[in-house]
């Protein structure tokens, strides 16, 4: 019944993690089910819903449409590993409390992961690219709207602070 | 935390939810996100058919693959367990997580597979072998009302679960005191609860204490009754 095994190193919330995982083995199966980051939801499971994005190495991926073992070599960023570093939340995070940008709560790490890589490289970004950026993401609480908000805020905080 | 603008003491204060930071810091619980140590996983065989009896179930090739422990068909499920509530009144209609006897409904669960892992339970799942007799079915819920159509809960002996006259009023009174009469008909599309979080349970039944612990998400009203009265 033992199906075979195969040796992964990945860098995840800034830790390197050694496992040996099944071939088939999703990437958002081993955080969450291996390592219990149980904050990546998984919902459609077939990349539409957007709940279970983590960044590979920076860019936002859907972890339930790769294996572990393609993150091998790789970095991975969930959204225990979004906060600052001595834990505060970050302004991203911040700005979705201060929005009410959520409310179940399930597609938020998505979103938060999905907004974080477009803030990533784009500091100002229009409303126009807010919602391209999180419109691979479901949500079916809020309407987007808060969320759209709490973008817009995060990104006039950090570049206040920028200042 | 916001200021209160809002000139009030009690009204109008903007505020932050206490709930929201876990959310948003990946700590949030979920049904998912229970595991018990020695947890097993349910996958479950669904109906191709919109409308069949069930001939027959064989599950010697599931039971014989790794890792897994059981086997359960809606025969030996709706023999030892009471039908769900159904809602509306209409005693003999039945509904039960597996299907008794017949599909009514193309997905209806009809047989469930406990197996080590969820990998597993899925891999066994797809070695049940049911054998299914087609049936007539109807699609169509106004096609459902024509004299010959299928009947869909043969014990109930009509199609239409559900009628009822919406009255407030002396509505007959306003009528025929109105100038002008306008009459309509309207239909609607049909609505559920469809969250991302889709659904899970997790259930540990305690022996010792007699009690059922049941994890789940969802938000029915008298899930935890409904559950009870279904396992006598």
């Amino acid at each position: 019944m033992s199906e075979k095994l195969y040796p992964i190193a990945v860098e995840v919330n800034g830790i390197q993690r050694t496992a040996q995982v099944p071939a088939r083995l999703t990437l958002v199966d081993w955080l969450r089910e291996d390592l219990r980051l149980t904050g990546t939801h998984v919902g459609c499971e077939h990349g539409i819903c957007g709940a279970c994005s983590v960044m590979l190495d920076g860019e936002p991926v859907r972890s339930c449409l790769m294996f572990a073992f393609q993150a091998n070599g790789h970095r991975v960023t969930t959204v225990e590993g979004l906060a600052q570093p001595d834990g505060a939340m970050s302004v991203l995070q911040d700005s979705f409390c201060q929005t009410h940008a959520l409310q179940c709560g399930y597609c938020t790490p998505g979103m938060l992961i999905a907004a974080q890589g477009l803030l990533n490289t784009n500091p100002r970004p229009t409303d126009v690219q807010i919602r391209e950026a999180i419109g691979g993401n479901l949500c079916r609480c809020t309407g987007y709207q808060q969320i759209v908000e709490a973008v817009r805020l995060a990104a006039e905080r950090l570049s206040a602070k920028a200042k | 935390m916001a200021q209160n603008t809002s000139g009030f003491r009690y009204i109008g204060t903007k505020r932050r939810t206490k709930e929201d930071p876990r959310f948003v810091t990946g700590r949030g619980r979920y049904a998912a996100d229970i595991a018990l140590p020695g947890t097993k996983h349910v996958a479950l065989v669904a109906s191709p058919h919109p409308s069949a009896r069930i001939v027959s179930i064989n599950a010697d090739a599931a039971l014989a693959a790794p890792g897994v422990l059981y086997v359960l068909t809606g025969d030996e499920f709706c023999a030892q367990t009471e039908s769900l509530y159904i809602g509306v009144d209409a005693p003999k209609v039945t509904r039960y997580a597996l299907a008794n006897g017949v599909v009514r409904y193309a997905g209806e669960w009809v047989a469930a597979v406990v197996a080590d892992t969820r990998a597993l339970a899925e891999d066994a799942a797809e070695l049940v072998e049911v054998e299914y007799e087609s049936l007539p079915y109807v699609i169509d819920p106004e096609a459902s009302l024509a004299p010959e159509a299928h009947l869909i809960h043969p014990a109930h002996g009509s199609n239409v679960l559900y009628h009822r006259k919406f009255v407030w009023g002396p509505v007959a009174e306003a009528f025929a005191k109105a100038d002008d009469r306008l009459a309509f008909r309207a239909t609607w599309g049909r609505s559920a609860t469809v969250p991302i979080e889709t659904f899970g349970v997790t259930a540990q039944w305690d022996p010792v204490a007699g009690l059922l612990d049941v994890w789940a998400s969802i938000q029915m009203p008298k899930y935890p009754d409904q559950t009870a009265r279904a396992l006598r």
